[in-house]
């Protein structure tokens, strides 16, 4: 276990490849459960963080900034039938919902991600009107919980 | 482009690139940088051509690398910077929990792959930290496998790697010249193929022991034989084994030539000894044979005397041969043009060697060598009766005459030379034979002295010159005379008057000194007989004591040269000051080392070589005292 909580496992492999590690992400700090959601795992991304309040606040910062660029070029690129910048800012949009463990938005993402990928966008639309929602509902808890944590630190 | 300089408590400050165009990410994981106890150096950026760009000026410990950038993406983005980050640890940041990507980064030379969302501060530090160790490993490694290999490419000595059945996995250069096979040929031979039979139990002795070191004959590809030194290690990874090979072919040959050298030149000493002795004996009997002769009372006498001077003859002719080869004879060396001995010879060549040989002269305009006439004939005919019986069905003997200038790397001696090289189309020799030609005594022919070739090489030797041969089973045989030159233009050469007949008797008085007391006598006897007066002694100083008590003319002086007590020498200097008229005749059973150190000018006319007949002993006096 270590001082932010999380539990790594060291899973030795094959000769002349690098050790996996496993994240056991069971234990869980228990003061986030009213933000937890099976799209947000708040306790998760503390634990990452290292209870670091500041670093929070930052990142929240640039993901309010940034989520909306991201979401207005995927929707372009889907408008505009484009399959690689599709993949390409689902798969930056993926990648910074999984630093704040929200698996919802990373799942959506994800999806369009291989709709991208296996140039078949059609869905996509609905899809991404679905990530649209589940990524203002990930701002929203990102934000609030960045709050409780400043009050909580008051 | 941020630089940030984080803590630096660490004693190795890690120079980190973060390639990474999320901000969020980015963020994080500078914060988790800044966050550790370890000392990180971290430059940022974002897209591909600028990561390849500070790459070229900046050498980095760490590449934290996102697959997926602006202007890259994928696999694409690792391959790209791969090459461009050596000397770097890359460590994959991707936000695609994609295990194939990640075995085939990591395979290809990324140190981790970690997932975005997936690792905290102290996971990434020590990837970071553990990345950079492995890297640094590997680098060590590799340096130490690049050093291995440039000592494996470039050593002069043949380096293989064998299995256990002694087969080839890895050669050098040097192995596949030894071999006389292209690498890949080798690679997979056993190296039984290149051995003889017992290379197979000396390897099983090798394994047994682990390591060790022999010395035997491989065979090449094209059939030529080379001797190596073997340095043998068993074991140096399991089933892998070491063998080196250094080939001492020509050290062996070198050896070989010095033991050869060192043998004949002991044959030759003994060989010299026994002809020395022997012809003083022979001396005693001649001269007693002779006196017999002389003062025989009726015919019968007279003819067994002839007959014993007949075997004694036989005999010298044995011994004198024996000299030759013990280089203990004395030469009369002058100024010889070969082209005309080898031409005047030519005629006696054909008789002797019969019709059935065809006798080629190949002779070009060779310059002169300095070399006793009748000894290089006698070289000439010995070889041209060599050959006749190597052709007992007819062949080709060729005699060529050329020059020749030796240089560096050459058997013979750098210089120039006469070359006389005689050749036959025979049965010719093989190389155990070849080695032992120029013994005495050693013969492959039913009813031969073994003399004939122990002559040339004393000869050629005494001539300051050199003897090589080379033959082959069923293909002949050549002998290669190399004779220094003296003097490149053809001058005329001397010849000798024939000898005159001359009458023996004088009243003269003679010093005569010899240590062996049966000769003197006879001599005394015989020299007395002709009407001389002689003063004996057995040695230098009974001489020096006799000369200088006679007051009397002494008109020669016959001496012998090693003697016991005040030598030839010292008597002879003696001689020169007190009597310079006394005429000097050297006598001696060989002309060696001893007489040519002690300075005495050995001329025909004044030394007579023992055994010798009184005849000729009285015609030497009666030369010397009237020239």
């Amino acid at each position: 276990m270590t001082e932010t909580g999380l539990k790594l496992e060291l899973h030795k492999t094959g000769p002349g490849e690098p050790d996996a590690y496993v994240v056991d992400m069971s234990n869980r700090d228990s003061k986030f459960e009213a933000l937890k959601s099976t799209s947000f795992d708040p306790a998760a991304l503390w634990a990452r963080l290292n209870g670091d309040l500041e670093l929070l606040r930052e990142l929240v910062q640039i993901f309010s900034r940034e989520h909306p660029r991201l979401l207005e070029n995927i929707s372009a690129a889907i408008e505009r039938g484009s399959c690689e910048d599709v993949r390409k800012f689902s798969h930056k949009l993926k990648g910074s919902a999984l630093q704040f463990s929200g698996s919802g938005v990373a799942t959506l993402a994800a999806s369009l991600e291989q709709m991208g990928e296996h140039r078949k966008l059609e869905g996509a639309a609905r899809v991404f009107s679905d990530l649209e929602r589940e990524v203002a509902n990930l701002a929203k808890s990102l934000h609030s919980m960045a709050e409780e944590e400043r009050q909580a630190g008051c | 482009m941020t630089t940030l300089v984080l803590e630096s408590r660490q004693e190795k400050l890690l120079n980190i690139l973060l390639v990474e165009d999320n901000l969020i990410d980015a963020q994080m994981v500078s914060n988790f940088l800044r966050g550790s106890t370890e000392s990180f150096k971290s430059t940022y950026v974002t897209r591909l051509d600028e990561a390849l760009l500070i790459l070229q000026a900046t050498q980095f410990d760490v590449v934290l690398l996102d697959l997926n950038l602006e202007d890259s993406s994928g696999y694409e983005t690792f391959s790209r910077i791969l090459p461009a980050a050596t000397g770097a640890a890359i460590l994959v940041l991707s936000g695609s929990d994609d295990e194939d990507l990640a075995i085939r980064t990591v395979r290809e030379g990324a140190q981790d792959y970690l997932v975005k969302g997936l690792f905290d501060a102290r996971l990434l530090v020590r990837s970071i930290r553990y990345a950079f160790e492995r890297k640094r490993s590997e680098e060590a490694l590799r340096h130490s496998e690049a050093t291995v290999r440039a000592m494996f490419e470039n050593s002069l000595d043949g380096i293989v790697i064998t299995d256990d059945a002694a087969r080839c996995l890895e050669v050098n250069s040097a192995a596949a010249e030894l071999a006389g096979l292209p690498r890949e040929k080798l690679v997979g031979a056993s190296l039984f193929e290149f051995g003889d039979d017992d290379l197979e139990s000396e390897w099983q002795r090798f394994r047994g022991s682990r390591r060790g070191r022999g010395c035997f004959w491989i065979r090449r590809e094209d059939g030529a034989k080379r001797f190596v030194d073997c340095s043998f290690n068993a074991h140096i990874l399991p089933e892998r084994h070491l063998v080196v090979l250094r080939d001492v072919t020509e050290q062996q040959n070198l050896e070989e030539q010095l033991r050869q050298s060192q043998k004949m030149e002991a044959i030759g000493r003994l060989a010299g000894s026994v002809a020395h002795d022997f012809n003083n004996i022979l001396g005693i009997i001649s001269g007693y044979a002779e006196l017999m002769q002389l003062n025989a009372t009726d015919g019968a006498q007279k003819v067994r005397a002839e007959k014993v001077l007949a075997a004694i003859e036989k005999a010298a002719s044995l011994t004198k041969q024996l000299l030759a080869f013990g280089r203990r004879q004395v030469l009369s060396p002058r100024l010889l043009d070969v082209f005309d001995v080898v031409t005047d010879l030519s005629g006696m060549v054909r008789v002797m060697v019969g019709a059935e040989i065809q006798v080629i002269l190949s002779q070009e305009s060779v310059g002169m060598v300095h070399a006793d006439q009748g000894q290089l004939e006698q070289v000439v005919l010995n070889l041209a009766a060599n050959a006749r019986d190597a052709m007992p069905n007819g062949g080709v003997l060729t005699i060529k005459l050329e020059n020749y200038s030796s240089g560096i790397g050459s058997q013979i001696p750098s210089g120039d030379y006469v070359l006389l090289s005689i050749s036959d189309t025979g049965i010719g020799m093989d190389p155990d034979t070849q080695s032992r030609i120029f013994e005495p005594f050693f013969s492959t022919k039913k009813s031969g002295s073994g003399l004939g070739l122990s002559t040339v090489y004393g000869i050629v030797k005494q001539s300051g010159g050199h003897i090589t041969v080379e033959s082959q089973l069923g293909l002949g045989s050549t002998f290669h005379m190399y004779l220094p030159l003296v003097a490149t233009a053809r001058v005329h050469a001397e010849r000798i008057p024939g000898e005159q007949p001359l009458h023996l008797q004088g009243d003269e008085t003679i010093l005569l000194v010899d240590d062996e007391d049966e000769l003197r006598n006879a001599t005394v006897e015989y020299l007395e007989a002709c009407g001389y007066r002689v003063l004996k002694a057995r040695n230098g100083g009974e001489a020096i004591q006799t000369a200088d008590q006679f007051d009397g003319k002494i008109s020669v002086l016959i001496t012998d040269i090693v003697m016991p007590k005040t030598n030839g020498r010292g008597l002879l200097d003696h001689i020169r000051k007190t009597r310079p008229e006394t005429k000097v005749l050297v006598i001696s059973g060989y002309a060696d080392d001893a007489v040519i150190r002690h300075g005495i000018f050995l001329e025909s006319t004044c030394f007579l070589q023992k055994p010798f007949t009184f005849q000729l002993l009285g015609s030497k006096i009666r030369k010397l005292l009237d020239s």
